[in-house]
């Protein structure tokens, strides 16, 4: 038997901690972040508007990036994080 | 909504080895085969022996983390580029630019987060610049693009498989290019700067060092044909027709690199009216637009700046937002074919850094 190495190599992670699951979606406020993507912004804030209209809650801001290859800002995080409770996003082609 | 809590990368999962009954080719095609490893063409036994002779020509700590590389999240170290360097038929010399070249993908500057899956095909091209292209055996002349050439063919395989591998960019899996392309099994080519009349691609982007590389995310060369007569305009126009096209990412995408891997003999006719690389750049800037009303019939999703949202159907679009979008290296032998390269998502898309080797 002979030993050759495996290629994939160790994982060098950043460590996520989730925010904590809201306890219930009652008057939520529902942010939207879209990638640009044809229909994202149309798909995203339909069901935003229909998760409102169900628990009570409002689509309280909708942010669409200039393009789906490119991260959300800093500037686009704060307004996210200031003015919305959860946030949907993950649309592609 | 709350922040997440982000830290420093940590190691987990080290590699182990691989137990093989021999190291006969077939054999070790088999055992990556069967775990969705390789790039499907023989290999080279990563053996602790040539790793080890890899690892020697860089020094440092060969488990230090340098970076990382997206979707997997794996860690650019150098046992993990040493490893890939030497399943891909690596000449131990090669090793410094390999590295470089893995520490600008797993470097903030660089964007693998979108590199690698997008459904565009593109794939990251190592660019070779100054005295490393001699002294490590590039070769930036006849036929640079490949193939034939050791240097140039192993140092790009092993930067894809490094991204198979250690970044998890699989076909259809980290990878989601639609269709793929050649330049993905290996994209590696040297600056002719002997032959180039504007001087180095490095030092014009403030890399004034004796060696340097370039890492650009772009697709295939398009190729470019001009043998008329030894007017700039007759060949650029030919380049900028090519950058101008209707099914480019930059027709709904503006703000974004061009390259353009010009041959010599283009370059010397072009340099012999005193047309400067800045002059190229702002040609092919003038000269490669669409019309606003053709770009709005095309296209009903445009990722444009605010700006161009009151274009009139007769405006032009440059399809280079700017002259230094624009970016000329000078490459090849004889012959008079050149090739535009355009890269993937927006600008900045490539990093050039000194290499040191």
């Amino acid at each position: 038997m002979v030993l050759v190495h495996n290629p994939l190599g160790p994982i060098a992670r950043q460590q996520h901690r989730l925010s904590p699951r809201r306890a219930s979606l009652d008057g939520v406020r529902i942010g939207v972040l879209g990638n640009s993507k044809a229909n994202s912004k149309a798909l995203l804030t339909g069901i935003a508007e229909r998760i409102a209209a169900d628990v009570g809650g409002a689509l309280t801001v909708v942010i669409a990036k200039q393009t789906a290859g490119e991260p959300a800002d800093q500037v686009m995080l704060a307004r996210l994080l200031a003015e919305a409770d959860v946030v949907l996003t993950g649309s592609a082609d | 909504m709350t922040a997440v809590e982000t830290s420093e990368p940590v190691e987990e999962d080290p590699a182990g080895m691989l137990e093989l009954v021999d190291l006969e080719p077939e054999t070790l095609m088999d055992a990556f085969e069967g775990r969705g490893w390789g790039d499907g063409l023989p290999l080279v036994p990563p053996t602790p022996e040539r790793v080890e002779a890899m690892l020697a020509v860089v020094g440092g700590d060969p488990d230090e983390v340098l970076g990382v590389l997206p979707p997997r999240r794996g860690a650019v170290t150098r046992r993990t580029v040493a490893i890939n360097a030497v399943l891909a038929g690596c000449p131990p010399r090669v090793m410094p630019v390999v590295l470089a070249a893995a520490r600008i993908l797993g470097g903030p500057s660089f964007n693998l987060e979108a590199v690698n899956p997008t459904t565009h095909p593109v794939a990251p091209l190592v660019i070779v610049h100054g005295e490393a292209v001699d002294r490590l055996g590039f070769n930036a002349g006849a036929g640079a693009f490949g193939p034939g050439n050791r240097a140039n063919a192993t140092v790009g395989r092993a930067v894809r498989l490094l991204l198979l591998h250690t970044s998890g960019a699989r076909p259809g899996e980290g990878d989601r290019s639609t269709q793929g392309q050649p330049s993905k099994y290996t994209y590696c080519v040297a600056e002719n700067l002997p032959a180039s009349p504007w001087g180095g691609y490095a030092a014009s982007r403030g890399v004034d060092t004796p060696s340097a590389i370039t890492v650009a995310p772009v697709e295939n060369p398009h190729n470019a044909h001009d043998q008329e007569d030894d007017s700039p305009e007759k060949v650029l126009d030919k380049l900028a027709s090519n950058i101008a096209s209707l099914g480019s990412n930059h027709c709904c995408i503006l703000g974004n690199e061009i390259f353009v891997a010009m041959c010599p003999e283009h370059a010397a006719s072009i340099a012999g009216r005193k047309w400067t690389r800045a002059d190229v750049a702002g040609y092919l800037q003038q000269r490669a637009r669409i019309t606003a009303a053709q770009l709005i019939a095309a296209f009903d999703q445009r990722s444009w700046p605010r700006w161009m949202r009151g274009l009139r159907g007769d405006d032009l679009v440059p399809l280079i937002a700017q002259p230094d979008d624009l970016r000329l290296v000078v490459v090849g032998g004889p012959g008079k074919h050149s090739s535009v390269l355009p890269c993937f998502g927006t600008a900045p898309c490539s990093v050039t850094l000194p290499l040191d080797i």
